[in-house]
Parts: C-alpha cells; sequence; structure tokens
C-alpha cells in the first residue's frame, strides 16, 4: 500500500513539473512573440532610441530566444522570479504579497460558497421532487449565470451607498473582515451554486444504498441518517471541487479583485499586461500553474484517504 | 508626451452602466458636510486619495508615468519650477539666474539653508550629481535626451551603459562654482532650458542617498527616495496599496504645506474612485492625478447628482487628439487625401460622443495655453451643424479626392486605435464619416506598446491611426519638433515626415534666444503642417475632477495645473 503510494505520488510530481514546464515555456514563447519592445513599454513614448538600445541590452532582450529562456529558466529553478520590468523590483517582492490577499480572499470565498450551497444543497435534497427544491435549483442556475462582476457592482452600490456599513473597495488588513464581506460574498454566491447541486446529486446518489437502508432499518430517524451517514458521505466529492477552486482562485480572481481594488494577484495580472511586465506575468502564470497542479495532487490524495474504494493503481 | 486618447480603463467602459447606478441619480451617500466657505487656510488633516495604478518609480530620474510624476512633485524640488497657478517659471532651489548672451552657459544662485528631509543639506553638488545621474545610461532615465543639451552628455551616457561614474565625476559642462552657484553650459542655446530643469526627471537628489540607487535598483530592491519637498513619503513595499506622505516639518517654504498627511490608496478604478468619493471615503476624486477624465456615462451620472456636480471642475488641458497617416505611403503620401479627412471628420459629434462636448474642438495643433496658439487658424472650415454646412463639406473631400485621382473613393487600409474606452466609437465614427466620403478604412483596436512597436517598424505599419500629444513643458518645441521634424521619425513623429523647410525651421526656432522670433517661425512650421495635413487634429484636452465640499483651495489650476501635477502643499481642509 505505502509502495503504491509512493509510486504514486512520484508519477503526479512528474507529471506535476512537466506541466509546470510546459505552461512556462509556452508563456514565455508568448511573451517573446508580442508585437511589442518591453524596453520601449518601460521607458515610455518618450524616450530616445538610444536609451532603449541600452535598457534592450540590459535586460538581454537583444539575445535569442533560446538564450533568453534559459537565463530565466537557470532563476526560476533555484526560485529566484527575477525584476520586475515595470517596477524595478525583485519579483518575489511583488508576488508574495499580492499572493497572500488572494489566498485570503480564496480562503473567504470558499467558505462563502460552502456556507450557502452546503444547506441550499441540503434542503434541496431533503424536499427532494416538490416544490421547494426546484424553486432552490432554478435559484442556483441564477446564482451560477449571474456575472460576477455585475453582482459585484450592486453589492458596492447596496451596501456601499444605500446602506452604507461595508468598506468601499480595497484591503483593510489580513484581519479587516469587514473588507472581505463583499467580494467574498460576489464569488461565495456564484459559486454557491455549483456545491448546492453537487451536494444533492450526491445525496441522491446515496439515498437508495443499502448502508443508508440498513440505517433506516436499525430505526434510525431521518434526520439522523441524513446527517450522519448520507451527509458525510455525500461531501467526498466535495473535495474535488473545493480543490479545484482554490486553485483556480489562487492563480488570481481577476474581475472580482479589479472591481473591489483588491490588491491580489488578479490585480497584478492585469496590472501587468497592460504594462507587458513580462517578468511578472511569468511569475504569476508559473505561481498559479504551480498552485492548481499541487492542489489537485493534494485533493487526489485526500481523496483516496476519504474514500477506501480509491486504489493508487 | 504621446498616449492614447484620455486613457480611461477597459473596465472603466464595461462599468458605464455601473457608473450610472452607483452614481444613484440623485441618490448620493451619506453626504459630506457642506462647509461655509474657507478662505483662510487651516492647519492639519489628512488628504485621502486613490489610484488605479501604482506609481511605477520612486526614482525621479527614472519618472514617466503621471502617478510617479505627482508623488516625485510631493517629495522632491527642482531649481525651478512653475507659479501656483501658470505656467510662468519662478524660482524654487535656484533662488536666481542667467546667462551669456548665447544663451549657452547659466548660473544659478542656489538657496541656502535648505535640508533634505533626511538632515543633509542641500548644495550644488546634489545639482551636479542630479543632472548627471540622469545622462547616466544605467539610470535609464526616459527623459536622458531632454538633458543632452548640457555639455558632455553623450560622452557620459556612452561611458555609463553598463556602471555609473563615482559620484563626484560629473558631466564636462556641469561646474560647481561654490557650495551655493553652479554652472551649467549646453551645447546649444535653448530657450526653454528651465522647463527642462523644471521636469520631474530633474527634481534634485540627495547625492549620498542617490549614489546607491544603482546598486539597489540592481538588486531588485526598492529605494527611498529623499528630497526637500512638502512630504516624506513614509517607507514602503512595491507591494504596498497605500502611500503615506507625512507633512515635511523642515519644508524651506514656511507655512507649507497645511496638510499633516496625504494618503494615497492603490487599486480603485475611477468607477469605485466615484462611489468612495460620494461616500467621502476619499476627498478627491483625482482624475487629475492619472490625467484621465470621467468618463462620459460617469460624467453624466454626475450632472443628476446635486452634490458631485457641487463638487465638479473642468478646465483646459495642455493636449491634442488627432489623427495621423504615414505619409509615404499610398493613399495617404497624397496630401489631398488627407485635406479629404479633414473635411469629411465630423468633429463636433465625435466631441459629443466621446467627451460630452466638454473638449474644445481642435483645428490647429498647438492647443489654448501654450505659447503659439493660433485661434483663429483654421485651414478646413466645414460646418456639420446643419445638413447644408455637412453636405457642402463632404462635397469638398469628394472633390479633392477626385482630385488626388479617386474618383470612386479609396481604401485606406487599418485605421489603428488604442485600446481603452472611447475606442470602438470613436472607431465607429470615424470609419463612417470616412465611408460618406468614399475613404474605406478597417478599424483595429491595439494596446499601447504595440502601437508604439507598429510606429518603430520600418517601414511603419501605422498607415493612419489616432493617437494623443500632452505638453511636457509649455514650449511650442514640444509639441511641433517632437511630431513633426525628421530626426524624430519613429520616435514620436509616427508620421514619417521628413520636409527640409520644416526641419530647418525647427532647428532654427529650437536654438533661438529671441521668443517672439521664435514664436513666428514656430507659427510657420504650424501653418505649413496644417496646410500639408500631416494630422487632423480633432479635439483638445481637458481636465476635470470632483473635489470635497471641505476640501480647499477651489481653484482648478491647484488640481489641474496647466504643467505641473496637482499642488498638495497649498491644500487645506476645513474643520
Amino acid at each position: 500500500m505505502r509502495d503504491r503510494l509512493t509510486a504514486y505520488v512520484v508519477r503526479r510530481l512528474a507529471l506535476a513539473v512537466l506541466t509546470v514546464f510546459g505552461v512556462v515555456v509556452v508563456t514565455f514563447v508568448i511573451g517573446y512573440l508580442l508585437p511589442a519592445n518591453p524596453a520601449r513599454a518601460i521607458l515610455g513614448a518618450h524616450a530616445s532610441a538610444q536609451s532603449v538600445a541600452i535598457l534592450d541590452k540590459q535586460l538581454g532582450l537583444n539575445l535569442p530566444l533560446w538564450d533568453q529562456f534559459w537565463i530565466y529558466f537557470k532563476k526560476i529553478a533555484v526560485g529566484n522570479f527575477g525584476v520586475s520590468y515595470y517596477y524595478g523590483v525583485s519579483e518575489n517582492a511583488l508576488l508574495w504579497p499580492h499572493a497572500a490577499k488572494t489566498a485570503a480572499l480564496a480562503v473567504a470565498s470558499l467558505i462563502a460558497e460552502l456556507v450557502i450551497g452546503i444547506p441550499l444543497g441540503i434542503v434541496s435534497a431533503m424536499k427532494r421532487g416538490s416544490v421547494f427544491d426546484r424553486l432552490l435549483m432554478v435559484l442556483s442556475l441564477i446564482m451560477f449565470s449571474v456575472p460576477v462582476f455585475w453582482l459585484g457592482v450592486l453589492f458596492l452600490y447596496e451596501f456601499g451607498q444605500i446602506h452604507p456599513i461595508l468598506p468601499l473597495g480595497t484591503f483593510g488588513g489580513f484581519l479587516a473582515l469587514p473588507y472581505y464581506v463583499m467580494p467574498a460574498l460576489t464569488i461565495g454566491i456564484t459559486g454557491a451554486a455549483v456545491y448546492a447541486r453537487l451536494l444533492r446529486t450526491s445525496v441522491l446518489e446515496l439515498v437508495n444504498q443499502d448502508f443508508v437502508r440498513t440505517a433506516r432499518a436499525k430505526g434510525l430517524s431521518e434526520g439522523v441518517v441524513l446527517f450522519r451517514h448520507i451527509i458525510p458521505n455525500a461531501l467526498i466529492p466535495f473535495v474535488t471541487q473545493m480543490g479545484l477552486d482554490l486553485g483556480t482562485f489562487l492563480g488570481g480572481l481577476i474581475i472580482v479583485e479589479q472591481v473591489f481594488a483588491w490588491p491580489g494577484l488578479g490585480y497584478l495580472t492585469v496590472q501587468s499586461i497592460a504594462n507587458l511586465d513580462i517578468p511578472t506575468i511569468l511569475a504569476i502564470t508559473t505561481f498559479a500553474a504551480i498552485a492548481i497542479v499541487v492542489l489537485n495532487i493534494v485533493v487526489d490524495l485526500v481523496y483516496a484517504l476519504l474514500d477506501p474504494r480509491i486504489s493508487y493503481s | 508626451m504621446a498616449r492614447p486618447m484620455r486613457p480611461w480603463t477597459a473596465l472603466a467602459s464595461a462599468a458605464a452602466a455601473a457608473s450610472v447606478l452607483l452614481a444613484g441619480v440623485g441618490v448620493g451617500a451619506a453626504a459630506a458636510t457642506v462647509h461655509k466657505q474657507s478662505s483662510t487656510p487651516v492647519y492639519g488633516g489628512t488628504l485621502n486619495l486613490d489610484t488605479q495604478t501604482p506609481p511605477q518609480k520612486l526614482d525621479p530620474a527614472q519618472v514617466s508615468d503621471v502617478v510617479s510624476g505627482q508623488f516625485n512633485y510631493l517629495i522632491f524640488n527642482n531649481l525651478v519650477t512653475y507659479a501656483k497657478t501658470t505656467a510662468q517659471i519662478v524660482p524654487s532651489l535656484a533662488t536666481s539666474w542667467s546667462h551669456n548672451a548665447a544663451g549657452t552657459v547659466w548660473t544659478f544662485n542656489l538657496r541656502k539653508g535648505v535640508t533634505f528631509s533626511n538632515g543633509d543639506p542641500f548644495t550644488a553638488t546634489d545639482v551636479a550629481f542630479t543632472l548627471t545621474r540622469i545622462n547616466e545610461g544605467v539610470t535609464n532615465s526616459p527623459y536622458e535626451f531632454s538633458y543632452a543639451v548640457i555639455a558632455g552628455s553623450q560622452q557620459c551616457l556612452a561611458q555609463t551603459k553598463t556602471k555609473p561614474w563615482p559620484a563626484t565625476e560629473y558631466l564636462s559642462g556641469i561646474k560647481i562654482l561654490n557650495p551655493y552657484k553652479i554652472q551649467i553650459t549646453t551645447t546649444t542655446p535653448e530657450q526653454f532650458f528651465l522647463n527642462v530643469l523644471a521636469l520631474p526627471s530633474a527634481s534634485i537628489e540627495d547625492a549620498s542617498v542617490a549614489q546607491n540607487y544603482f546598486a539597489q535598483e540592481k538588486a531588485g530592491k526598492q529605494i527611498d527616495p529623499v528630497g526637500t519637498g512638502p512630504f516624506i513619503l513614509q517607507p514602503a513595499a512595491a507591494s504596498t496599496t497605500l502611500y503615506v506622505f507625512k507633512k515635511n516639518p523642515t519644508y524651506w517654504q514656511k507655512g507649507l504645506p497645511y496638510l499633516n498627511q496625504v494618503d494615497v490608496h492603490i487599486g480603485a478604478d475611477p468607477t469605485l474612485q466615484y462611489a468612495q468619493f460620494l461616500k467621502g471615503q476619499i476627498d478627491a476624486m483625482p482624475t487629475f492625478l492619472e490625467n484621465f477624465d470621467l468618463a462620459p456615462a460617469q460624467y453624466l451620472a454626475m450632472l443628476k447628482n446635486p452634490k458631485a456636480k457641487a463638487d465638479y471642475f473642468d478646465v483646459p488641458d495642455i493636449g491634442v487628439n488627432y489623427l495621423g497617416f504615414d505619409v509615404n505611403t499610398a493613399p495617404w503620401n497624397n496630401v489631398k487625401v488627407r485635406q479629404a479627412v479633414e473635411y469629411a471628420l465630423n468633429k463636433k459629434l465625435l466631441d459629443e460622443v466621446l467627451f460630452n462636448g466638454r473638449a474644445p474642438v481642435a483645428n490647429s495643433i498647438l492647443p489654448p495655453g501654450m505659447p503659439g496658439y493660433q485661434p483663429n487658424l483654421n485651414l478646413y472650415p466645414a460646418n456639420y451643424a446643419t445638413a447644408a454646412g455637412q453636405a457642402a463639406a463632404q462635397a469638398k473631400a469628394k472633390a479633392l479626392l477626385k482630385a488626388a485621382g479617386y474618383p470612386n473613393g479609396v481604401n485606406g487600409g487599418t485605421f489603428f486605435i488604442i485600446s481603452g474606452p472611447g475606442d470602438t466609437q470613436q472607431a465607429s465614427l470615424v470609419k463612417t464619416d470616412l465611408a460618406a466620403v468614399g475613404i474605406q478604412v478597417q478599424p483595429r483596436i491595439i494596446g499601447f506598446n504595440t502601437f508604439l512597436n507598429y510606429g518603430e517598424a520600418k517601414p511603419s505599419k501605422l498607415g493612419f491611426y489616432s493617437l494623443g500629444w500632452t505638453q511636457d513643458y509649455p514650449d511650442p518645441q514640444d509639441f511641433l519638433f517632437n511630431l513633426f521634424d525628421g530626426l524624430e521619425a519613429g520616435q514620436n513623429n509616427f508620421d514619417y515626415s521628413n520636409n527640409p523647410q520644416v526641419n530647418a525651421l525647427l532647428a532654427k526656432a529650437d536654438s533661438g534666444t529671441n521668443q517672439a522670433l521664435r514664436l513666428q517661425e514656430y507659427d510657420q512650421v504650424q501653418k505649413m503642417v496644417m496646410q500639408m495635413a500631416w494630422v487632423v487634429p480633432f479635439a483638445f484636452d481637458f481636465q476635470d475632477g470632483l473635489v470635497g465640499a471641505n476640501v480647499y483651495p477651489k481653484t482648478p489650476a491647484i488640481w489641474a495645473h496647466p504643467v505641473e501635477p496637482a499642488e498638495l502643499q497649498y491644500v487645506w481642509i476645513a474643520k
């Protein structure tokens, strides 16, 4: 068992390294092929051709693609993402503070998704087939379909202006909870629909299983059967969804961060694309790829731990 | 400087409808108390502002974006600056100056008793160091070319491509006469040399601190800027979302600043900024800080909000928006085709749609407020206010096309527009106007960096495009040389125009010492350019903003100075 686990982890890690490497190569080549000169982007339209040429050389932009990539690869292999073209500071100094803020929002958003989605899913499953169930499913469809940006602006209007109980945008500190409410709810509402439907489907699949019939046959109440037997098993697929969500969130909640001026990776991504700050784009892309790949591995391992039917072979 | 036309953000465009919502059409957030008119400055308080983009660089020699320019202005001083509300040059760290008859040797007397915010005394050494450093290759100053006129500049640039000079080595044209007197020799006379010394990049640095900037920047570290200005920037990481400027207690201008502190929050886009302003979370909507204006939908919503309307201001800015052509490529190499565009374009409608009619219509290159502005210069009068006028203008355009050899119209190729809100409207309006006279163009929206890349390509990939130019300093040279001189082809002259007569006139005017004669020469250049229709100006710039009810002064020029960033040292908050 342990050997199979080790082999599985090694296989997945090897694949993860290849995946991340592929992402880095593709992003690097795209950056290289862009019809724009980073040195010109840094210095602005007014700078002389001479100044641009000097900076080109300083940044190694006049080297062939493979030379540029090799220099870059040697750096990131030791965790050095280089220096931002636009800000002139190390990528590590930019990346980690922004990543930390995105991570904080990601966790808050995930909590919001679960807090809203799980009760909806439970009620829908308990009242399955009823008008209430159907209404909830329609509601979840609306929640899933509503544009995140539109919902965010609505929240700003309602809670920032009409009933100004919450601050308008920005980041007040990791423990400044009022600042989390609107952005987390924005993502939470749209994402909760997925969890609600997932839970409902899982419950419905389990409700006629033998172990449930056994529990009922033992005389347990419907509530005990639901909460002690069905729902814990129904939550197993949640692990996968949560992992996927977290991985995606850590890549940057671009739209929500823009709407609420949340200074995370999504915000930094938009800035770096607009400024042709290729090292920052590369750093964020690499980080996002690593986050998604690692979280997927963790999710698979946890899933196998939760469900003994899953085999590493 | 070249720029996309009034760069609102893309999300501001997408959020136009949201702006209407957030403006609350008469429903405001908790309105700030309206205070009585306050003409007596009040000391104390914190001014809260917000910008969407963080400052690019805190190193003054590397400043090129407007936010960094504003930060720079709070922290540093130059040898000279502009008067409080006008474009007149006045003393700053230099108390007086003189130059020789040829205009090539300038002597500056420096202000005594000034200290940097770290206590270091300000002396001529700091001036010499600053002006040398801008010219060093390793500094990567975007405005290095502006100081190339100082003798020894080219030698310095050539020798410092990988390493700076020692801190005590200066350009050959800089001589320290005594700790409070410095002499600067230029290779040619330059009437606007004082304007160049007032640029953000010439902000005087503390030599003992700035000599470490190269090593810090090479290591990817954030520098701590130390200046003699009214405020001191508190140490901040590059990833910070709040820049705090505290009052400089040793600032040499007695009695200033009034504010204790300026807090600049980073990240809110214009939609959010507007909502924050209405709520009172920020004290001014600093469109002036980032050099954009209220988007059309936001402006209309603001007009319906009495509180916001009372806080709004709108002043002309010194810039021009225009359509440009590659004058070496068919069909744009034919002057009659370019002149046809002048008649075909409904500039009034363009102004209404893009700027709510706030921008003055442009029929010349030099805008109001720029020396040499000619209000009566209109070589292609077209009255689109009436149907008859429109028909007449379009008939003239068609006649010109026929005379150019295109009686059945012509394909003008791709029309390049820089992306941003208003881009699709502009594309549509220009395409429609030109199609009405027989010129077919295919709009293509691209990023600003791609635009620069296309413009610098040889041959140019920009056949027909839209661009804007905002002044760096109030001298016609800034516009006419940069946009039309043959030496600037592919640099800022994306027309690739290269007319020997124009070049000769520009060279004469640029190095002239008689201002009246210079203005005559620039006037000739402007007329020639307009006759040849190298560009089709359609709107001059304006600058607007919102200033909170209890924030003073209300003078728009303090917030949207003709040349400088917002002059927050003169701002106070009434209690």
